[in-house]
């Protein structure tokens, strides 16, 4: 169909508007001689206004030249040309066509019109954009997710080796979102976000990309850097701008902060994926060495915690197959001569290095979930050894070593209630207290004695373990309602010989005089330990000169042992 | 960064033959030698926290993957007396990086230089001389 008389174009239009769809016809210099109806329909135009006109009337300026260049090239080559274009309404919006053109040519093969035909198909394509949309941004924060940060990576890189320019990887994990996310709800979380989104947005440059990839990590990439160290200038302005407050849905301030992990490309020179996970394991070491901060990756990091994954590995299997075991170790009242209670201690009996102690093992866990799998495992197995001890008329009180992992958990009065409920719904007051260290971990000490409070209604009492030791003990013993008091070993191993040490042993006694608390001297190793400390007016005690911790089974023959003791003597 | 002690360089006498052993061992090494620099720039307390519990960390993963070949392979029955000696090499190390917590947790100044100096001693002396018996053992053992 190269040629058509002209009284053709007639019956074209005629078949075309009753087709619905737009037909452009113009001469041989390319203006339009006649339109169908849909064209006004889809262009806005009137069709008085097109005639005369050009069909770049329609141009969106959305098609760089050469997309016309090659059009028109087609048409003199092929006398046809199809194709998708974006052209413009005369209202300003896009239209999206699916749109073919064929030049008519007389008997002679001079061209005498072009004809071209469109179909109005924007709904399609904004339909497929949504899609694409939504397959490569973040739906919450509408920052690129990680397909599109895939992507931006590998351009990144490319765009590295040829500028010869650095470029950081830092992957950001936000510290304290769980728990307003737990406490103010998923909704306010979300707010919390999207606000989080736009303060990393506000520290970056038009080059660089901010990317979310679930949850509450997200990963920045810092382009065209002269060097390293305009990255660490960048992280410390971003790791301040996050520790803003936040706006909460009751007008409180909520506080988080971002542990960061970096690489930096080309010392670590690797793909896309090494990148992100380089970055996710520096930023892993960030929030072990206290959060808010940052961690450069290097190499020796990897190993180091492939090392760390191999033990805890071997820490989880252990737990599988039942490795873990409680001993217990008395604590005495030596003005009454009875036992009152039993400090549970967790042995782990490793089937090749054999019974490892807890301070070989525990520093390992204390800051991964782990330790908050293997605490109520330890938390299940005292309250059920207590209950059989209960069965066979020993009332006990077992005190038990929480992690401060578990600790820092709002939702911990609850697992302590479902083991009791589990293990002993009928337990009598007095039978479980759990054992509180003081460290870094647990700075919080308004939560943590919520946390107390919500125990305590539960029957469950409370000691402060190694007093003396840390830094702020004194502040302890003030926030936190506790009932007693465990005067750290080292104080309590040198008291006889050293002044010092005796000194503060009397005082922590008077401490507990004064505060109204139990006070409980631990490492007492000899009879004249026992004897000075009951000169001091501290009664309890605990430590090898009384009992060694021992196997749950060797404790009643014990007690029976150490009551006809004191009978006889 | 000057220190005062030299950087264990790894050399073929440190190696055992055994690959998984010896790619431990690699770690172990760059593990003290970089408590050497990190300690000789800062003494800060929770860089040698986190240093004893790599060391603990270390001492599980590792020693474990070693006895277990000893036990698989029947050591204690061909070398009782290596194998003892092995063994207790083994529990002297954690203790001592267990005293070196607790005298972290009771307060007291941790001595760099006695810190390093157990650990080159501790690393030479067993990976030199020790671990070579075990892994001339174990080469026999798989060569058979």
């Amino acid at each position: 169909m190269s040629t058509l008389p002209s009284d053709s174009l007639t019956y074209l239009l005629a078949a075309f508007q009753h087709a619905h769809i737009g037909l452009v016809i113009t001469d041989a210099k390319g203006i339009i001689i006649e339109v169908s109806q849909r064209v006004s329909e889809i262009s806005g135009y009137p069709r008085d206004l097109l005639i005369g006109q050009r069909p770049a009337i329609f141009k969106s300026g959305r098609h760089p030249e050469t997309f016309y260049q090659a059009m028109w090239q087609a048409l003199h080559e092929k006398a046809y040309w199809s194709g998708e274009i974006c052209n413009r309404r005369r209202d300003g919006e896009f239209i999206y066509e699916q749109l073919s053109i064929a030049a008519l040519r007389d008997e002679t093969g001079q061209v005498v019109h072009y004809v071209a035909v469109f179909s109005d198909i924007s709904e399609q394509v904004r339909a497929e954009s949504r899609i694409l949309q939504a397959a490569y941004l973040d739906t919450l924060t509408g920052l690129p997710n990680r397909r599109l940060l895939g992507d931006r990576l590998d351009q990144a890189i490319a765009q590295c080796k040829r500028s010869g320019r650095h470029m950081a990887t830092c992957f950001i994990d936000l510290d304290g979102f769980k728990k307003i996310n737990d406490s103010y709800g998923h909704e306010a979380g979300d707010q919390l976000l999207i606000a989080v989104a736009q303060r990393l947005q506000s520290q970056v440059r038009g080059n660089d990309t901010v990317a979310r990839l679930g949850g509450d990590e997200f990963v920045l990439l810092l382009n065209d850097l002269e060097d390293d160290s305009e990255c660490v200038q960048a992280i410390q302005r971003i790791l301040d701008k996050i520790a803003e407050p936040y706006l909460l849905p009751d007008n409180s301030h909520g506080k988080v902060s971002a542990s960061i992990g970096i690489t930096l490309y080309p010392a670590d020179a690797n793909d896309a994926d090494t990148l992100l996970r380089h970055a996710d394991q520096a930023m892993y070491v960030a929030k072990e060495a206290g959060k808010n901060c940052f961690q450069l990756y290097d190499s020796r990091l990897e190993q180091r915690l492939l090392a760390r994954k191999a033990t805890l590995h071997r820490v989880a299997q252990g737990l599988k197959q039942q490795q873990f075991v409680l001993h217990y170790q008395p604590k005495l009242d030596a003005l009454r001569g009875c036992i009152t209670g039993l400090e549970a201690l967790i042995r782990w009996h490793h089937p090749i290095l054999g019974h490892l102690e807890p301070n070989q093992f525990l520093p390992v866990i204390e800051d991964d979930d782990l330790a908050l799998t293997l605490g109520e495992w330890t938390f299940r197995a005292a309250l059920r050894q207590n209950r059989a001890w209960h069965g066979a008329g020993f009332a006990l009180c077992v005190s038990v070593n929480a992690f401060p992992r578990q600790l820092q958990r709002t939702d911990f009065p609850e697992l302590i209630r479902r083991l009791i409920d589990e293990e002993w719904p009928d337990m009598p007051a007095g039978r479980l207290m759990i054992e509180i260290v003081e460290t870094r971990a647990l700075h919080e000490l308004d939560s943590l004695e919520q946390t107390i409070e919500r125990c305590r209604a539960l029957n469950v009492s409370f000691s402060l373990d190694d007093f003396g030791t840390g830094y702020s003990s004194l502040t302890y013993l003030r926030t936190l309602t506790v009932d007693e008091i465990k005067i750290d070993r080292s104080f309590v191993r040198d008291m006889l010989n050293d002044h010092e040490d005796l000194s503060i042993v009397e005082a922590v006694i008077g401490l507990g005089k004064a505060f109204g608390l139990k006070v409980v001297p631990e490492g007492v190793e000899s009879a004249t330990h026992i004897e000075h400390l009951l000169a001091l007016g501290c009664e309890l005690m605990q430590g090898y000169g009384i009992a060694r911790p021992m196997p749950a089974e060797a404790v009643i023959p014990w007690l029976q042992d150490h009551n006809n003791t004191n009978k006889d003597a | 960064m000057a220190s005062d002690y030299d950087l264990i360089e790894w050399t073929s006498a440190l190696e055992t033959g055994v690959a998984e052993i010896d790619q431990q061992h690699r770690y172990l090494v760059t593990a003290i030698n970089d408590a050497n620099v990190q300690l000789a720039a800062e003494h800060d307390i929770s860089l040698i926290e986190q240093i004893t519990k790599d060391l603990l960390s270390y001492a599980i993963f590792h020693f474990d993957t070693e006895e277990e070949l000893m036990q698989t392979l029947g050591y204690e029955q061909a070398a009782p007396d290596d194998a003892a000696r092995h063994q207790q090499q083994h529990r002297q190390f954690s203790a001592q990086v267990i005293a070196v917590r607790d005298q972290l947790n009771n307060g007291l100044k941790i001595s760099r230089k006695d810190l390093l100096t157990f650990l080159n001693g501790w690393l030479i002396n067993h990976i030199m001389h020790t671990d070579q018996d075990l892994g001339a053992f174990i080469r026999k053992k798989r060569a058979e």
